[in-house]
């Protein structure tokens, strides 16, 4: 008792400073949580929160059992996963190269326009492809001026390649603005550290995998785990401006179903509802992946 | 030079083939802005037809003229300027005040306050109880909805707090063996140490909060307080609105009245330049090893 | 020092919080309430003009409008009619939009309990739910009173819009019936006259002479390939398949009783027109994924011959660009509406028209004077009123029409000659305030001579060529199609079932379309027949028959 009473004296100071942290986060973020009920209600904005009808798990099976449950889930695990797979590397190669240039003002350069993609909004992402990919698209005027086909291919109709030219432009569209969070984990390794690498005589590569990605190690894999528990998370807007009728069976995911059959018909409950479930998923991933962070590389993001 | 330092051949091949990659990876990243800025230097109705990529095909300034003569788009300007420095600077301030917290070993409700906020990450009360939070605390119409809701970043507190597990702990021990308080040791020590990832965290911030228009229109219907963004956006978003419309003498009068394709891409040109010119300025900070040198001796 | 840097920086935050939530009360949410004037206390002035008796104490009129429109751009349009009224009749009309999805505003209204006075084009499901809540209130007490020309204006119609115990919620926007043609074939009109302007009757007739264009020009001037037909975001299958004899994609029989198109023969046979013209090569082959603008782009640069759609399309994509483009450019250098009917058909069917009107304007329990706002809604639904609304401030330089007062009125000469040549400056005759306030008047023909409408250029087919040839050639497929109306309402048990079967079939008719031989397009077109039963199409058929039969009785009561 004492112990505990003489431990809370010497970190009061520290509990002082969090006082503001607390109340903001209970004002900001637990107070209005209280909007998560709706998801086991019928709710109608401008009727009270509590009053709602109860509905139990309606809309959650109500969201299991639509009749495109099983696309749905397909495509938003199969772009989720290709954004995780080049998407989650991608920035890490980026930076790695980046560092790599010897010249200063050249690094500076590609650094800068490197992060322009991002400014750049879906709609005009999704003119381009248009003129790009379409079917007298520049693609397709280069691959029949050299011989490869004879008759243009619809490469935004067909719904084969919808998920590689999602993957492509979400990439193309973050990897620089992703990377900069790793240039300034890089930023951090030690010189000395470095330079007493190449006195050992491990060379480049050694350089980078001896010295380079265990000095970022946490970031990567805070990154890391925190994308893997976005996997529910596959996009919305690309999918409205890139996908096209031809293509609706491989560009369905969860938002854009959600957004479609629930905010769109007055259905705000069921959008709760399919929401609640995604933060479940996440958290539960993130608490597993942490699990085996910790377990494996001795590192927690908590 | 010492032997050491020689590029060796595989090396010196490496280093070619890195910036030929980069040649183009830099082509590829900066296509799209200069399509845009070919379109917007074209003559609009000229511009309908299409086929523009790099060059425009009848040059013209009546985009960009057209683009100044509005006056609130100055008065926007201030707003995002004054938006980005102040929630940027509140935020890295707060947040990182947080993550160093957290991350005192012997404090004993650091993990308290790390679940406390990582919950947050993903249960929210969603669209209308936040709503009604910032109608309640009176925060519509006016500059603090900006940056007071967005105070505390846990993304952004989870990364700096990476950055800071990978210090030596002995920094901050030292600090408090000599009697510094926490704050003291936050300001003097570990905000130095962390100038890149503050460096890195501050261009996050001062884009999300540049590029911010939804809370804007949601939450200032004056529109006393609008920003650049929303600007942009009300050009970008009136076709959206068309999508419900059913009759078509409606929809006539809306295209024709629509904002030319070329208003669209100066204004995306004059709204994302200045932006762009936060990345260059902050990219000194990532040359790390100095600050920590100079900390420890 | 050290406790109290750390007090500081905890008081500050509090401050912060505190500073917040008092500023913000200073300033306050932004609503302007309107002065109320008391029914009785305006003065018995001299009517103006218009008929209009001054109210003594500004009749504010401060509304939201549930369109997703552009701000800057309504401020620009509205402040010269603004001022006219604010003069001329004391009345402050100001109109507010926001450019957020309306449904979602409208929503965080009610959900916090902030929202004007009166808000317009509010629709049926919102309208049923703000009833429910009671923040809207019953209008019939006061368009009894002072409502005349509403009554008179609506006539029979009215009581269609009272709920079932005589209640009158909304006053409906942009009701009537304009018989103008909405959607239509088209043809490129110099190519066509080049051709010898064969006969066109069917389908089959429209397609032959379509390929024989495409033959006499098969690039542009870039080189680029010219094809027959394409789509894009705009074009609805349904209008489509009017050119069958079906009414709005369902094809009715003598008792009417509705079956979709995928369960008729003419809905097989209209998509089996689409997937001929793609097996043959001639249908753009990114048909369905132009968005409205990669469309534009193509009809623009001469890469498309024909087009079925609306009107506008082939004015707003053709001879409005082609106009300030093209260096030797010719009048006849445009598409012309042509009528074309399957050869079973009994009628093409291209244009429904929804007489009711889009939506409603309300007035919230918030309105401090109704009666005033009544007189004034009243006034614009008289002709002269609507005229004032619909053309906007008269009797100036660049005015549209002139007003001499006693209901005499004509249209200023100048303007209604550049329309009629195509010079008249659009962006500008905006600014007048044209149908930018349109609280409650009606779209179709005014009362008083039967001719004019709100709609400004639409008040000269007789002496446009082109708009008397669009209407001379497509007068027939226009028909009212009030009576079909459906609410798909939260609480409606087949809300769900109509979204799914609309996604299927726009997919799926997508698939169809671009199915490579006719064996694989017919096999499509079964399954997806198919699907869309088994989802519950033929339910839903049940369901918009009775209810259509339900509105007829209504409508022929």
């Amino acid at each position: 008792m004492n112990t505990w009473r003489r431990r809370i004296a010497k970190e009061r100071q520290i509990w002082i400073m969090t006082v503001p942290m607390i109340v903001w986060v209970l004002v900001f973020s637990y107070y209005p949580m209280y909007g998560m009920i709706i998801a086991f209600q019928n709710y109608v904005p401008g009727n009270s929160f509590f009053s709602g009808d109860w509905v139990g798990f309606a809309h959650f099976e109500r969201f299991f059992n639509s009749p495109d449950f099983g696309t749905i889930m397909r495509n938003t695990f199969a772009i989720s996963g290709l954004n995780i797979l080049f998407g989650l590397p991608a920035p890490l190669i980026l930076a790695l190269l980046l560092n790599e240039l010897k010249n200063k003002a050249f690094k500076r350069f590609t650094q800068t326009l490197s992060y322009i993609p991002y400014f750049i909004s879906w709609v005009v992402v999704a003119s381009i492809l248009f003129t790009l990919l379409g079917s007298d698209g520049l693609l397709n005027k280069l691959l029949i001026d050299f011989g490869f086909i004879r008759e243009p291919i619809s490469f935004l109709g067909e719904g084969k390649y919808f998920w590689s030219i999602l993957t492509t432009s979400n990439v193309w569209k973050d990897v620089g603005f992703n990377s900069i969070i790793y240039l300034s984990a890089l930023a951090s390794i030690d010189r000395e550290q470095i330079e007493a690498g190449k006195v050992d005589g491990i060379g480049r590569f050694g350089t980078v995998w001896h010295i380079y990605l265990p000095g970022i190690r946490t970031t990567i894999i805070l990154l890391w785990i925190l994308g893997l528990g976005g996997i529910l998370n596959a996009g919305f807007e690309q999918q409205l401006l890139i996908g096209s009728p031809t293509t609706a069976e491989y560009s369905e995911v969860i938002d854009t179903y959600v957004y479609k059959y629930g905010v769109q018909l007055g259905y705000y409950s069921f959008a709760a509802a399919v929401n609640l479930m995604k933060a479940v998923v996440s958290v539960l991933l993130v608490i597993g992946m942490n699990r085996i962070a910790k377990k494996f590389f001795d590192t927690s993001i908590l | 030079m010492r032997d050491y330092l020689k590029p060796t051949l595989g090396s010196r091949v490496f280093d070619t083939a890195n910036v030929v990659f980069m040649l183009v990876f830099c082509a590829l990243m900066i296509y799209p802005f200069l399509n845009l800025l070919a379109i917007s230097l074209n003559d609009g109705v000229d511009a309908a037809r299409g086929g523009i990529y790099l060059f425009p095909r009848k040059l013209s300034f009546s985009a960009y003229e057209l683009l100044f003569q509005n006056k609130k788009m100055l008065n926007g300007f201030m707003w995002s300027i004054l938006r980005v420095v102040v929630g940027t600077v509140a935020c890295l301030l707060a947040t990182g005040l947080l993550a160093y917290l957290v991350n005192i070993r012997h404090f004993s409700g650091r993990k308290f306050m790390r679940i406390l906020f990582f919950i947050t990450m993903y249960f929210n009360g969603g669209f209308f109880p936040v709503y009604l939070l910032i109608v309640n605390l009176g925060l519509t119409n006016s500059f603090h909805v900006y940056w007071l809701p967005a105070l505390f970043n846990v993304y952004f507190m989870l990364l700096i707090s990476s950055y800071i597990q990978n210090q030596p702990d002995a920094l901050f021990e030292s600090a408090r063996i000599d009697g510094a308080g926490e704050f003291r040791i936050y300001w003097k020590i570990v905000i130095p140490i962390c100038v890149p990832v503050f460096a890195a965290v501050s261009v996050y911030l001062a884009v999300s909060h540049w590029n911010s228009w939804f809370d804007v229109v949601l939450y200032n219907p004056s529109g006393k307080f609008d920003t650049l963004q929303v600007y942009l956006r009300r050009l970008l978003l009136e076709m959206e609105g068309l999508q419900q419309i059913r009759d078509q003498q409606v929809l006539y009068n809306r295209y024709r009245d629509l904002s030319p394709l070329t208003l669209r891409a100066a204004t995306t040109i004059v709204v994302t330049v200045p932006i762009l010119l936060v990345y260059p300025f902050v990219q000194k900070y990532f040359i790390g090893g100095i600050m920590l040198g100079s900390v420890k001796g | 020092m050290k406790k109290t840097s750390s007090t500081i920086i905890a008081a500050a935050l509090a401050v912060g919080l505190l500073a917040g939530c008092s500023s913000g009360q200073e300033e306050g949410p932004a609503a302007s309430p309107a002065q109320p004037s008391s029914s009785g206390a305006e003065s018995a002035g001299e009517p103006n003009a218009f008929g209009w008796i001054k109210p003594a104490q500004t009749t504010v009129i401060d509304f939201y409008q549930a369109d997703r429109d552009n701000p800057d751009k309504v401020a620009r349009d509205t402040v010269r009619l603004h001022d006219y009224l604010l003069n001329n009749f004391n009345v402050d009309l100001k109109k507010t939009v926001y450019d957020v999805d309306p449904k979602e505003r409208l929503n965080l209204m009610l959900a916090s309990g902030e929202y004007p006075e009166v808000i317009a084009a509010m629709d049926d499901d919102t309208v049923d739910k703000w009833k429910a809540q009671r923040k809207i209130i019953d209008l019939t007490p006061y368009v009894d009173q002072y409502g005349q020309n509403i009554k008179k204006a609506l006539g029979d119609k009215y009581k269609t819009y009272l709920d079932e115990d005589g209640k009158l919620w909304g006053l409906p926007r942009g009701w009537g019936y304009l018989p103008g043609p909405d959607f239509t074939a088209h043809i490129r009109m110099d190519w066509y006259e080049e051709m010898g302007s064969p006969k066109i009757e069917t389908p089959e007739d429209y397609y032959e002479v379509l390929k024989q264009m495409v033959a006499a020009h098969p690039t542009n001037a870039q080189g680029e390939k010219v094809y027959a037909l394409s789509w894009n975001d705009q074009v609805n299958i349904n209008n489509v398949m009017g050119i069958w004899g079906l009414k709005d994609g369902y094809k009715e029989d003598a008792d009417h009783n509705l079956v979709h198109w995928l369960n008729t023969s003419e809905g097989l046979e209209a998509a089996r027109f689409y997937n001929k013209i793609y097996r043959d090569g001639l249908l753009d082959p990114d048909l369905f994924i132009n968005k409205f603008d990669d469309w534009k782009t193509k009809f623009a640069n001469e890469r498309i011959v024909g087009h079925i759609g609306s009107w506008w399309h082939s004015w707003n994509a053709g001879h409005e660009i082609w106009r300030n483009s093209v260096p030797d450019y010719q009048e006849d250098m445009r598409y012309v509406q042509i009528a074309i009917k399957a050869a079973g058909a009994e009628n093409a069917y291209l244009s429904p028209k929804d007489a009711r009107g889009w939506n409603y304007t309300v007035l919230t329990d918030k309105a401090k004077n109704p009666e005033a706002i009544i007189k004034f809604l009243d006034f614009t639904m008289s002709p002269i009123g609507t005229r004032l609304l619909g053309w906007g401030v008269p009797n100036e330089e660049d005015s549209l029409w002139n007003y001499e007062g006693d209901d005499k009125w004509s249209f200023n000469e100048a303007q209604k000659t550049a329309l009629l040549d195509g010079t008249f400056d659009y962006e500008k005759s905006d600014q007048l305030g044209g149908n930018r306030f349109w609280l409650v008047h009606g779209q179709g023909l005014l009362e008083d001579d039967n001719k004019s409408t709100a709609w400004y250029d639409q008040n000269f087919v007789d002496e446009d060529k082109w708009k008397k040839l669009m209407y001379d050639n497509t007068k027939d497929t226009v028909y009212d199609n009030t009576a079909r109306r459906v609410v798909f309402s939260v609480d409606n048990p087949y809300t769900l079932v109509n979204q799914q079967i609309e996604d299927l079939v726009k997919n799926g008719f997508a698939q169809a379309v671009t199915r490579k031989t006719e064996d694989e397009f017919v096999s499509t077109f079964n399954e997806l027949r198919d699907k869309a039963n088994k989802l519950g199409l033929q339910d839903l058929e049940k369901y918009r028959t009775e209810e259509y039969k339900k509105q007829l009785e209504i409508l022929n009561q």
